[in-house]
């Protein structure tokens, strides 16, 4: 036993703070049946299509499998927010920080439990995805992406992580914020209306920035197929990874300043 | 001991503690009393670490609460029976703080038996009343075994019988030893709770000391009734008492004691018919100290307008 609170006291504390909560089941529900359930729909709808059309389309299996982690997105995102706006939403940081003063630890915490339980859920759910996917694209005979292919492997691997990166900007931005609802706000914002407006500037100045952005980034951490303007997949990786850990750094310097 | 030197905490403009210094001695209950708005719970935030003193500082036996081993062995602390997760129940709360000390599970079971929650540890703390969820807050500060605890007016909404429970519950902890501190804007609740008082007003130091010391300060009064209440104040009027007549027969006298008010109606051949001491009540007493500093109050009290 060791001889003051630690990191490790405090991980199995937020483990039960996050196993507990009736809301965090029902989070885990809702993001497993929005990228199981509309990645096995919009693979029927499209395969389907595809295989009526006679195959004069384009088809990207992997794309229609793991077209609900575009969902899945907005409900990470929500979970991370509220591990820290739910704190101060209900007061309990005062709770908490008293029984556990020491701030940057808590905090690594609260990250560890997110990142373990989403990256264990994540991963589980984009292989069953896949799986059901390549079930469905067999039937219609339509083109298939193989896990033996390198690429597919990766593109498949790198949504449970893809998750867990964009669940860690919710958490940051909920620990910068404090208020969920305001979290949610620049969430969506970010990843669903500024990709919106950037596109319908004049492509010169959009696509630049484009690319730097967080929607950006997931989608190329996933694709097969990779635009002129997108980063690799492993750039993508690492640029949305260092966005995750600097937001979340930041919220950690705020954090040991501000009252409780 | 909990001891404050020069604490100070300001928000913006408003001065929320004022350069308060005092030690909070082990063995006795130090009620912790001002009016609403005082600081009283700014001060206990501050000593519990949640917000940062602009200036001055706060130890516990020396030491600054962050770097305190186990929090939870050695300062237990009811800041706010709402702060916790109402969707998680009673025992998960408790054990969730628990795991944080490395407290065992088995003590979580006896802190919910010692405040009577044990049949509803497992329903949700979001459906307690207030009283339970005071008492929720109890076992929690309790949960380590502390030998400092806090509690930020522990008796709000707590049943007469609860109330009472939580005095004598209070009482044997500082009977073991143990400093207990607990804040209050309720009077007559500390005078039969604490021991020693601080008085607070707009975040400065007012009064410290025994409780029963108050009182006996209290400069009292003396109600006399008498047949010749005219000529009774003239003489003690003379004497250079305040007298106040509060009908034909009878006055009140400030600032006197019997002994002197039935001398000076001796020495006038005054009959009386009555002659009681009025000690001022410990409520009073609070009234008075703390009449300057009181942030909301009603029209009728105060004609000092306040900021």
């Amino acid at each position: 036993m060791s001889s003051s609170i630690s990191l490790a006291s405090s991980t199995k504390a937020e483990w039960i703070k996050f196993r507990s909560l009736r809301s965090s089941i029902y989070s885990l529900i809702t993001l497993i049946s929005l990228t199981v359930g509309l990645g096995a729909l919009i693979t029927f709808a499209i395969a389907k299509h595809y295989a009526d059309r006679g195959g004069d389309l384009t088809y990207d299996p992997i794309a229609s499998s793991l077209a609900g982690l575009f969902f899945a997105q907005f409900v990470v995102g929500v979970m991370g927010a509220i591990v820290m706006t739910g704190e101060y939403a209900t007061t309990s940081i005062r709770t908490s920080l008293a029984a556990f003063p020491r701030r940057t630890e808590f905090i690594i915490s609260k990250v560890v439990v997110l990142v373990v339980t989403l990256l264990i859920v994540g991963e589980a759910m984009v292989f069953v995805s896949y799986f059901i996917g390549h079930m469905i694209e067999a039937s219609y005979n339509v083109p298939t992406a193989s896990l033996s292919n390198a690429a597919t492997w990766r593109a498949v691997s790198f949504g449970g992580v893809e998750l867990v990166l964009l669940s860690l900007l919710g958490f940051g931005l909920g620990l910068l914020l404090r208020r969920t609802a305001a979290a949610i706000a620049v969430f969506v914002v970010v990843l669903l209306v500024a990709p919106i407006l950037l596109n319908i500037l004049p492509s010169s100045w959009g696509e630049p920035i484009l690319r730097w952005m967080p929607s950006n980034l997931s989608q190329g951490m996933i694709s097969l197929t990779r635009d002129a303007h997108t980063f690799g997949p492993w750039n993508c990786l690492i640029i949305l990874a260092l966005y995750a850990i600097g937001l979340v750094s930041l919220g950690i310097v705020f954090f040991n300043r501000r009252d409780a | 001991m909990i001891q404050l030197k020069n604490l100070t905490k300001r928000y913006d403009n408003v001065v929320a503690v004022n350069d308060l210094t005092v030690d909070i001695q082990p063995g006795v209950v130090t009620g912790f009393l001002g009016p609403n708005g005082s600081g009283k719970s700014t001060t206990m935030r501050m000593i519990l670490g949640l917000d940062r003193p602009t200036s001055g500082s706060v130890t516990i036996d020396g030491k600054n609460y962050a770097d305190l081993k186990f929090p939870l062995r050695e300062v237990g602390a009811l800041i706010d029976a709402k702060a916790l997760h109402p969707g998680r129940s009673a025992r998960n709360h408790l054990l969730s703080l628990a795991a944080t000390n490395n407290i065992p599970k088995k003590r979580v079971d006896e802190v919910l038996d010692i405040v009577g929650l044990s049949k509803v540890a497992r329903k949700r703390a979001g459906d307690f009343s207030l009283g339970m969820g005071q008492r929720l807050g109890i076992a929690g500060a309790l949960l380590g075994d502390p030998q400092i605890l806090l509690f930020d007016e522990p008796v709000n909404g707590l049943d007469p019988e609860g109330i009472r429970w939580v005095r004598e519950f209070f009482r044997g902890l500082a009977s073991e030893g143990r400093t207990v501190f607990v804040s209050s804007h309720l009077m007559s609740e500390m005078a039969l709770t604490a021991d020693d008082v601080i008085v607070i007003g707009r975040g400065k130091l007012i009064r410290q000391g025994k409780i029963t010391d108050l009182t006996e300060s209290a400069v009292g009064s003396v109600l006399v009734r008498s047949p010749q209440a005219d000529a009774l104040g003239a003489a003690l009027r003379q004497a250079g008492f305040q007298v106040t007549a509060d009908n034909e027969t009878s006055l009140t006298i400030g600032g006197a004691t019997s002994e002197q008010v039935g001398d000076v109606a001796h020495e006038n051949n005054i009959a009386l018919h009555e002659l009681t001491p009025q000690r001022a009540s410990l409520e009073d007493v609070f009234m008075e100290l703390t009449a300057d500093s009181v942030e909301y109050s009603g029209s009728q009290h105060t004609t000092e307008e306040t900021k």
